[in-house]
Formats: C-alpha cells, structure tokens, sequence
C-alpha cells in the first residue's frame, strides 16, 4: 500500500489537508445552534463543578498539592482532552477495520494513518480547550508566581499527555486487525481517563509507576501540574524529559503495530 | 407484567455474548473506585487530615467506599438514555408505539435485567470492603444479616429505579430536541458530585442539604448511609417521595412527547 511504502511525501499532503478536515469539522459541529450551546453548557458546567468541588472540599496539603493546585489540574484536564477530541478523534478505525472499509483510505494520496486520525477531529472542542486554558491561566496569575519556562515545560508535557493517550487509543484499535471487535478494551481506555482529575501521584508507588508506563494517565493533568506549580526546577525538566520519552515509546509502539496490522490486512483481503 | 419478564429473559441472553466487556467494565469501574479510595486514604492520613470533615474518619471511608460499590451498576447511562433516543432519532420508535407496550416501561425492564446480575457482586463486593474496613478502621466485622438487611435491599432497589427512570426521562427530550447527549453529560456530571461518589455528602453540610431537594443522592448514597448504619427509614422515606415525583414527572412528559410526536405525523 502506498503509505506504507513511502510514508514521507503522504504525511506532507495529509497536514496540507488539515485546514480543510478543521473546517469541516467546524461546520459539522456547528451546523445547529443548540449544539453549539450545549457544546458551551456541557464544557462550563464541567469546569465549574470540578472548581466548585474542590473549592467546598479545600483539601489539606498532601505531597504540595494545594487546593489552587487542583484548579490548575482540572484545567489541565479539559485543555488534554480537549487537544485529544481535536487532533485525534479515532473512534472509528477499528470499525472501518471491521467492515473492511479501510480500502478507501488507503487508496488515497495521502498518509492512512494520519488521514483517518484527522478526519474524525472534532473541532468544536477548542471551546473546552479554551476555557481550561483560561482556568489555568487565572489560577496561575492569581495564586502562583508566573515563571514562563514552567509554562512552556507543563503546555508541552500536557500535548505529550494527549499524544500519548490517543496512541493508547490508536494502539487498542489497531488490535482490531488482529481480534475484530476492541470495543470493551476503548471504553476500557476512555473511562480510565478519568483517573487523571485526582492528583495521582501521591498514590502508592507501585500504582503511580503503572498509570505512568502502561496506562499513562498520569501524563494527562498529573506531570504538567506538577511542572507548572509544585515541583522543583530539576524535578519539573526531568518529568518534562520524562513525558517526551514516555510519548516517544507510545508512538513507536502505536506506528509499529499499525505497520504490522496493516500487513496482515493486506495479506487478507487484497 | 408476563410480557416485561419476557424482555428481562430476552436481555439476558444478550448480555452473555459479551464476557470480555463484562470482565473490563468492572476492571475499570474497580480501579476507580480503589483509586478515589487510595486518594481519600492519603488526605485523611496527612497531618491535617482530620480538619476536612466534621465526620469520624471509619465513617467516611465506609460511606465513600459502599457508595462506590452501589453505584457500579449504574455506570453508563448514557445507555439508558439512548434505548429511547436513539429510536426517536431514527423513527423506529413508531413501531413501538404500534405495540400494546410502554417504550418506557419496556426498556425499564430490560435494564432492571441487566443491572440485577451486577447487584449479586455488589454484594459481594460490598462484604469484601467490609472485610477490608474491619481490618483497617476498626469497624465491626462483616455479616450476612446486613447484605441482607431488608431496608438496605429494597432501598437499593427504589435507588436503581429512580436512576433508570430519570436517564429514561432524559431520552424522553430527544423528542422536541434529537440528540440528547449534552444534557445528558452535563446531568451526569452534576450527579457525580450530588450524588456522594466523590466524596460522602455529609462531609460538606451545605452539599447535604441541597442534595436532599435532587434526585441524584437517592442513587447509591442512601442505600450505602442505611448500610453503613448512618441512614435509617427516613432515608428511604425521602427516596420513595422522590421515585413518585419522578414517575409523576415522567408520566406527564410521555403524554406531551407522544402528543407532540403524533402532531408530526409520526
């Protein structure tokens, strides 16, 4: 198949088509006004909740979280997940894998892989991104001291959070080539996401290591947070070196096992 | 009523085929719970620990802990919802409504079905914490006669129904407005907080007294504060007012939307 045999030259047109999947996606979500809306309502009352809770709760300082560094984590949260609906909405492959449509992806001029992450974006959810990002901002302003190379160490480490998730996610449905229906083990995976609003580090050791490697939630709001706020200056650079790693290994994996994948499909049903 | 055992029996079999989701949703449901648990444990354990709450700390950990557990059944309601949105978007609903059966009623049962197999290892589960809070809290140890508590079981029966009946309520919207996700998700988050799972509602006096007025705390939080031996009949009093407001509610909105939907010409 042609991206797998020169990757380089597809992946080059499929973020050249990128405006045009955005666009799309925009009009999409945006073709009725109360979806819209209730794109808005769900986004603030999730926000204000989370905010709202914690403020109530005020729990005492464990391990240096605070109770503003709760705000700074729920806003981590919404920007992470917010960057997975917008860049890598994959829900489908596997079902496309099922029904044997990917035929169609592939013969076109452009990187499968890439091509059928994008085309699912879901661009409506910059209002969530925008909203986390605006409560992280105000935390920080209001309760912390501004230090730019933390900021740019925590948004980096939280795009690594959600590049790495969306590769658990294209992982568990590539393994769809393999054993068809993955249904249980992407609900498996999208409910476990939910882990990230609690501070998971203060967690017992041998549990924090495992939502590190092998579900890496911790990468979602945890690392970045700590980067932001609590850690130290060589401790925030070394989890920030640490989440870029963590992605790097996802991606290989994620890159490897759609290779195979694709080989197999190939061998099947061309 | 022989007509909706049929639907139960019918659900059943279905929901045999698919074992590996079964086994997956309660891994993740189960480590949610242990992580919310471990969480608690720390915060509790810190030196300031006990300022947080006006409870005794054996006390909020067995609530927040049984809570968890009862509430594991009612994980997706998106699923709930969507056995009557879905057919109102496509249309199908008409030919249930051709039927001599309530698109309601019918659909209650089928999730009564499926939620009774996971009550048994609710019960399980709930006298596993129990041995584990024994061990670790001081609390007495676990014993049948409180599984099998009559008011425990019939309150976590009125709570299943209420939970079923208001997410089905909510399909019901998708008859003026089609896809009914978004209030489904901004519901389900206020109900995360209203209804005791992230923390126990008598920790924070104003969230106790304003969670009595929603349905949201009769889910799981009364069964688990009648289990726990902090909630009595009272409780379940409040429960059943709420199931009957909420049938009431539920009544009335089937006619409009039955009314509306026939206006269309469907």
């Amino acid at each position: 198949m042609n991206s797998a045999m020169n990757p380089t030259p597809m992946l080059r047109k499929t973020f050249k088509l990128f405006p045009r999947y955005m666009t799309l996606s925009l009009i999409r979500t945006s073709e009725f006004k109360f979806s819209f809306y209730s794109y808005m309502l769900l986004y603030i009352v999730q926000l204000f909740f989370y905010v709202f809770f914690w403020r109530a709760v005020s729990p005492p300082v464990v391990s240096g979280w605070t109770t503003e560094s709760y705000y700074i984590l729920t806003g981590f949260v919404s920007l992470n997940v917010a960057l997975q609906e917008i860049f890598w909405a994959t829900g489908i492959i596997d079902l496309m894998i099922l029904r044997g449509d990917l035929l169609v992806v592939l013969a076109r001029p452009e990187n499968s892989f890439f091509g059928l992450v994008m085309r699912r974006m879901g661009a409506m959810a910059f209002i969530a991104a925008f909203l986390g990002f605006m409560l992280i901002i105000t935390a920080l302003f209001r309760y912390f001291d501004f230090e730019l190379w933390r900021f740019c160490c925590a948004l980096f480490s939280c795009l690594c959070g959600a590049i790495t998730m969306r590769a658990v996610l294209l992982c568990v449905n590539t393994l769809s080539f393999w054993y068809g229906r993955v249904t249980a083990l992407k609900k498996f995976v999208f409910g476990g996401r939910e882990l990230a609003r609690t501070p998971l580090d203060i967690l017992p050791h041998h549990v924090a290591s495992f939502l590190t490697f092998f579900f890496p939630v911790m990468l979602i709001a945890c690392w970045p947070s700590l980067i932001l706020v609590i850690a130290t200056p060589m401790r925030a650079l070394l989890l920030c070196f640490g989440s870029f790693a963590i992605t790097c290994l996802w991606i290989a994996l994620t890159v490897f096992l759609w290779k195979k994948g694709l080989k197999r499909y190939e061998g099947v049903s061309l | 009523m022989r007509k909706y055992i049929s639907f139960f029996r019918l659900e059943l079999f279905q929901m045999a085929e698919f074992k590996l989701d079964f086994f997956l949703f309660w891994l993740e449901s189960l480590a949610r719970v242990a992580v919310l648990f471990l969480f608690w444990m720390k915060i509790w354990s810190s030196p300031s620990g006990e300022e947080i709450s006006t409870m005794e700390r054996p006390l909020f950990m067995s609530l927040l802990l049984h809570c968890s557990i009862i509430f594991l059944p009612m994980r997706s309601p998106d699923k709930i919802t969507q056995m009557i949105e879905i057919p109102v978007i496509t249309g199908s609903i008409s030919s249930t409504l051709c039927r001599p059966v309530n698109p309601i009623l019918m659909n209650l049962s089928r999730i009564l079905c499926q939620q009774m197999r996971m009550l048994i290892l609710v019960l399980v589960l709930l006298f596993i914490s129990d041995l584990f809070l024994a061990k670790h809290f001081q609390l007495p140890p676990p014993h049948l006669s409180k599984l099998l508590n009559p008011l425990f079981i019939i309150s976590l029966l009125t709570g299943l129904l209420i939970h079923n009946l208001l997410y089905l309520g909510i399909g019901l919207f998708s008859f003026w407005i089609g896809e009914v996700w978004s209030i489904l998700y901004a519901l389900t988050i206020v109900a995360s907080f209203m209804s005791g799972q992230l923390c126990p509602l008598g920790m924070l006096p104003d969230l106790d007294f304003y969670s009595q007025l929603l349905p949201f705390r009769y889910f799981a939080y009364s069964a688990a504060s009648i289990y726990s031996g902090h909630g009595h009949i009272d409780e379940w009093f409040k429960q059943l007012i709420m199931l009957v407001l909420i049938s009431i509610a539920i009544a009335l909105l089937y006619k409009k939307a039955i009314r509306k939907f026939e206006a269309a010409g469907g």
